[in-house]
């Protein structure tokens, strides 16, 4: 077993991109689900608006990558629009069918063949975002960085310019999450949470706090989607699956739903987990630990997916509010 | 009808088999070139076999196949329309051709170019010369022409010839088909919802769970069909009893809210799901027997086969039964009272949390054999509830969350509609105007097409 | 308004579960005399109204819910909603104030039609409504429960939320104002309990208290001593009191007979979703329509032989 490797893998899991992406679309997740109390099973449709908003306008458009940035923010803003007109009216599941519905919709759209030449079909679209590692004032292959003991923290110049903007982004998120549910109308979104009436009652209009909620919660995503697609200088449409939003909703009820560092803490240790479980079973089998009977290297993956189900499922029954969580404090636990 | 044609290629039917044994039968040739490809045999038994060899089979060389990219319906297993050809593949002197393939995820379609093959030697059903592919990401496939020498060959008619109205007919019918499963699939969703509040995401779990569980017995233990589909439906009525009293009963003690329950059905299906991949692999696969059936009754433009016309008649029966059974028995009132006001079910004597299991157990049985009618109708896979679960979702909104009639009512109006659009819609998209309905019917009605209006206060 | 040592014999327990018994000289009564010339019958017209509802039907089915033909509610006087079960109140209520549509007829607020008019708009020009089942906002403090309720908030539009300085003057406002009122409930020490922790009967204070918030002109109670024990229902009722001492419009639905003679100034009967009766709460119970509509049922209630 190779020690070193599987601690380094899984330290780095968890400040890497891919644990980046997953902490902008939970922070949008948290402010759905956990401060306003709706049902958002779409998530992975506002990032893949952002990723081929950006994606195609830059590709197909030509316009420059920050243009690209805002139509991507503008795609996402219209999608909240289109899934919230219909459904911010009506009982909370129906938004949660709507959304898991509409994700895959755009999914199976951007993938449809026919359209290949407009969103790049099965292939995606690849090679749009150059611009964004020639902004880098590192050199990109270098490697910076230092090894403590086994644990290797050394990365290429293009992945810390990547981790650097990332967790940019996500401090100022949590900078503005933190202003907005403790101000008056984060107060309103939480009183949404616990009683639409009561809060209806008391002369707030129920409807445009959802929308503002959806929509900025879906911008979250959006901005996580063109992260994703800027950092792989990519878009696939098979990435923009439902079970990346399961991992975001995860993520965020890790760390904690209604809790501003919920899920910046939800993503980290989500992904080091992930890592830490995959690596050491990988290892297990390279290295004959694990007989071939039970796990193949490819099971290992699918055998991840299944503790990632087993391990939402008993946050939700055993610790709702989140491995540091409050019991007071649950956002979601009593509702009726 | 002479007797004297037989199946041109062994092996992997329309889609290749998980089970261990077919698809390596498939290739008895050089091993595969690295890639995906797509490739087969084409052979043909004589119309005057060989007396010492009975079974041997004539190669085709020299025949020209050609891949397109395609628009495929839905669930992979016909084609509709042609799109671009990639190339053509040739066959060798046994007859095997090989077409690699674009990497990656793909609908396509394989023509044979009848003109290529040699005289007296043609096609069994004309409507075959275009098979549909649908290829995962990494997956190759062997495709299966079903040549056959003299009488049994006919001459090819392309299907897309036929004028819209006749299309539009057959789609109905596939539809009305499709539709039958979807309900079959939509009750349980339907009434769980209706009595717990409870929109289980998992739902479409139940669904592939129970396909597998058939499709475990019929091919690895060799069962038939019909018991293996028994078998998988107590089972699968079980585990929908033991999720229920083991996961969902004690919440509902627990007062668990209706958002964080649909968080653990997630997370519930999340599991099952990779489990059954885990356990059954990624390659779809075709229940041991009714896998394929060449034979079909005609009425007027729509043929069927036998075991389209049994999947349909038998759905409809039990739909039909259950509808009556939620009406007139002691039982089914009781769950639709519970399903209309638990509480007050409740203080009528009704025990609530019986009824709910049975619900749960009824709906599962339920799920399962609409689950093997699909995997029989189309093919097994670890994903098969998945694809199904947003048909069934539009449905059961479209005819009312939690009423039971509305799911059935629903189900056959999106299976319909969905095959039906496809006369001009691509159907990769099918879902978007199910979809679409849902949407247009919750602006309008958001009680669903037969829900009643809800009181407030 | 009241200093609130003048309010002490509400005791300062736990939310004012004192038992002091409030006398009406405690909260003088503006409309004692605005009923002296209407006549006791269904839809009588009253000199002042400021709720009118004409024609109203609600139908669910085949089921007529309501169907009230005209009904007017006096200005600054206290109104009792009682009936059967079943009789409609409540589908009544929800009408009144926005929470459901009616299929025919019109509700009139202040001289302005209101039918279909969404709840925080009516909310918003001053009728405020409680619940039957409590909805105080539990994972919020008691004092957020009573600044939620404040309103124009320039901080909650979510662009000036981003911007503290726009929105904290207003915000220490409303906070002041706040304690204000939870004081004269005899709230401030739990201001920083979860509302979720409170008892009934401080659910039923706080939503009172937070209902205040809003500088109602009416108030509307969907009964407000339901499941309250009797000492604090002495508490609630001082409360209402001094709502109307404060030229607060009050309609409540109370099954309680006790409670609707104590402070009611006018009585509304409703039975099938029809006014049956309407009168002075002394003379109701006698009237042989309202003993029809009660037969059988809860009769014991009206003749006050019932016990809580």
């Amino acid at each position: 077993m190779d020690w070193s490797l599987i601690i380094s893998n899984t330290f780095r899991s968890g400040i890497t991109q891919t644990a980046i992406i997953y902490i902008l679309a939970a922070i949008g997740m948290n402010l759905h689900v956990g401060y306003t109390g709706l049902m958002n099973f779409g998530q992975v449709g506002f990032m893949a608006v952002g990723a081929y908003g950006v994606g195609i306008s830059t590709s197909y458009y030509d316009l420059p990558l920050p243009v690209g940035i805002l139509v991507g923010l503008g795609c996402g803003v219209v999608l909240a629009l289109l899934l919230g007109m219909p459904t911010l009216r009506l009982r909370a599941d129906y938004l949660g069918i709507v959304t898991i519905a509409a994700a895959e919709i755009i999914r199976l759209v951007m993938k449809y063949q026919k359209f290949k030449d407009w969103s790049g079909g099965t292939n995606g679209i690849n090679g749009f975002a150059d611009d964004f590692q020639a902004w880098n004032p590192m050199t990109t292959s270098a490697k910076y960085g230092f090894e403590i003991g086994p644990l290797d923290l050394r990365f290429t110049g293009g992945d810390l310019w990547e981790m650097a903007i990332g967790w940019t982004l996500v401090l100022l998120a949590v900078l503005v999450m933190w202003r907005l549910v403790n101000s008056p109308w984060g107060r309103v979104l939480k009183s949404v949470r616990e009683d639409e009436n009561a809060a209806r009652a008391m002369g707030k209009s129920i409807f445009r706090f959802k929308m503002q909620s959806l929509m900025l919660g879906g911008l979250f995503g959006t901005v996580a989607g063109m992260f994703y697609a800027i950092s792989n200088n990519s878009v696939q449409p098979d990435n923009y699956s439902r079970a990346f939003t399961f991992f975001a909703l995860t993520v965020a009820i890790l760390g904690g739903l209604g809790r501003v560092w919920g899920p910046v803490i939800g993503g980290v240790l989500f992904w080091m987990l992930l890592s830490g479980v995959e690596n050491l079973l990988k290892e297990g089998v390279t290295n004959d630990h694990i007989p071939e009977s039970i796990m193949d290297g490819v099971q290992v993956g699918q055998v991840r997916f299944m503790l990632v189900g087993l391990g939402l499922m008993s946050l939700m029954i055993f610790r709702p509010q989140g491995i540091f969580g409050d019991k007071r404090e649950i956002a979601i636990d009593a509702r009726k | 009808m002479s007797r004297w044609y037989l199946f041109g290629l062994v092996g992997a039917a329309v889609l290749s088999l998980a089970a261990p044994t077919s698809a390596d039968a498939a290739m008895p040739h050089a091993p595969l070139p690295n890639g995906q490809v797509v490739s087969g045999t084409l052979q043909f038994k004589p119309e005057t076999p060989d007396p010492s060899a009975p079974n041997a089979r004539t190669p085709v060389e020299g025949a020209v196949v050609e891949v397109f990219g395609a628009t495929l319906s839905i669930d992979g297993r016909k084609v509709e329309e042609l799109g671009e050809l990639l190339g053509s593949a040739t066959s060798d002197a046994e007859g095997t051709f090989v077409f690699e393939m674009p990497a990656g995820a793909g609908d396509y379609a394989v023509r044979l170019v009848l003109e290529t093959l040699p005289a007296g030697v043609g096609l069994v059903d004309a409507t075959k010369q275009t098979l549909p592919v649908r290829l995962a990401e990494g997956q190759s496939k062997a495709i299966l022409f079903n040549l056959a020498e003299g009488d049994a060959a006919t001459a090819g008619v392309p299907s897309r010839g036929d004028p819209w109205y006749e299309r539009m007919a057959r789609l109905a019918v596939n539809g009305l088909q499709f539709g039958l499963i979807i309900g079959m699939c939509a009750i349980g969703l339907s009434l769980i919802y209706g009595t717990t509040g409870l929109v289980n995401f998992a739902h479409s779990e139940m669904i592939t769970l129970g396909a597998v569980l058939a499709w475990m017995f019929n091919v690895t233990f060799g069962v038939p069909l019909v018991l293996a589909a028994v078998l998988a439906m107590v089972i699968g009525a079980g585990a929908g009893a033991l999720i229920d009293r083991g996961l969902w009963r004690p919440l509902r003690k627990r007062n668990t809210g209706l958002i964080a329950m649909s968080i653990v059905s997630i997370g519930l299906g999340l599991f099952m799901q990779y489990a059954i991949l885990y356990q059954f692999g990624d390659r779809p696969a075709k229940y041991a027997d009714y896998s394929v059936q060449t034979k079909s009754i005609s009425f007027g433009p729509i043929s069927l086969s036998p075991k389209e016309i049994i999947i349909m008649v038998l759905s409809a029966l039990i739909l039909v039964a259950v509808a009556l059974g939620l009406r007139y028995t002691r039982l089914g009132k009781a769950m639709r009272a519970v399903s209309d006001n638990p509480d007050l079910a409740a203080s009528t004597g009704i025990d609530v949390d019986r009824i709910i299991t049975l619900v749960w157990t009824l709906g599962a049985a339920l799920v399962t054999l609409g689950a093997v009618f699909q995997g029989v109708s189309e093919t097994v896979s670890w994903t098969m509830g998945q694809q199904l679960l947003l048909l069934v979702f539009a449905s059961v909104t479209l005819g009312g969350l939690g009423t039971a009639f509305g799911a059935m009512a629903g189900s056959i109006i999106v299976g319909v509609a969905i095959l039906t659009v496809t006369v001009w819609w691509p159907s990769e998209l099918q879902t978007v105007p199910a979809l679409f309905l849902m949407i247009v019917i919750l602006m309008v009605r958001p009680q669903g097409l037969f829900g009643r209006r809800e009181r407030i206060g | 308004m009241p200093e609130s040592d003048d309010f002490v014999e509400f005791g300062k327990t736990a939310g004012g579960g004192g038992a002091g018994r409030v006398r009406d000289t405690d909260w003088p009564n503006p409309a004692a005399h605005a009923f002296d010339d209407c006549i006791e019958e269904p839809g009588s017209p009253k000199p002042d109204p400021i709720l009118v509802a004409t024609g109203v039907q609600r139908h669910f089915g085949g089921l007529t819910a309501v169907d009230v033909a005209t009904m007017q509610i006096q200005r600054g006087a206290i109104t009792a909603l009682i009936g059967p079960n079943g009789a409609g109140k409540t589908t009544f209520f929800n009408l009144l104030s926005g929470f459901d549509r009616p299929d025919q007829g019109e509700v009139y607020f202040d001289g302005a039609r209101i039918t279909n008019v969404a709840p925080h708009l009516l909310a918003k020009r001053g009728m405020v409504r409680t619940f039957q089942l409590t909805k105080v906002l539990a994972k919020l403090s008691v004092l957020e429960n009573m600044k939620l309720a404040g309103q124009l908030q320039a901080g909650e539009s979510m662009w000036k939320a981003l911007l503290p300085p726009l929105w904290k003057h207003q915000e220490k406002a409303i906070e002041a104002k706040a304690l204000e009122i939870l004081d004269e409930f005899n709230m401030v020490h739990m201001q920083h309990e979860f509302a979720g922790a409170l008892s009934g009967g401080q659910r039923k204070l706080l939503e009172m208290a937070r209902s205040m918030m809003t500088d109602p002109q009416v108030i509307m109670l969907d009964e407000p001593m339901a499941g309250v024990n009797p000492a604090l229902t002495q508490s609630l009722l001082g409360h209402v009191k001094r709502m109307r001492s404060q030229g607060i419009t009050v309609v409540f639905v109370e099954h309680d007979m006790d409670v609707v003679r104590d402070i009611s100034d006018w009585v509304v009967v409703m039975a099938e979703g029809i006014v049956v009766a309407e009168g002075r709460a002394s003379s109701v119970g006698a009237n042989p329509a309202v003993i029809d509509a009660y037969l059988g049922t809860s009769h014991a209630a009206l003749t006050g032989e019932h016990t809580a």
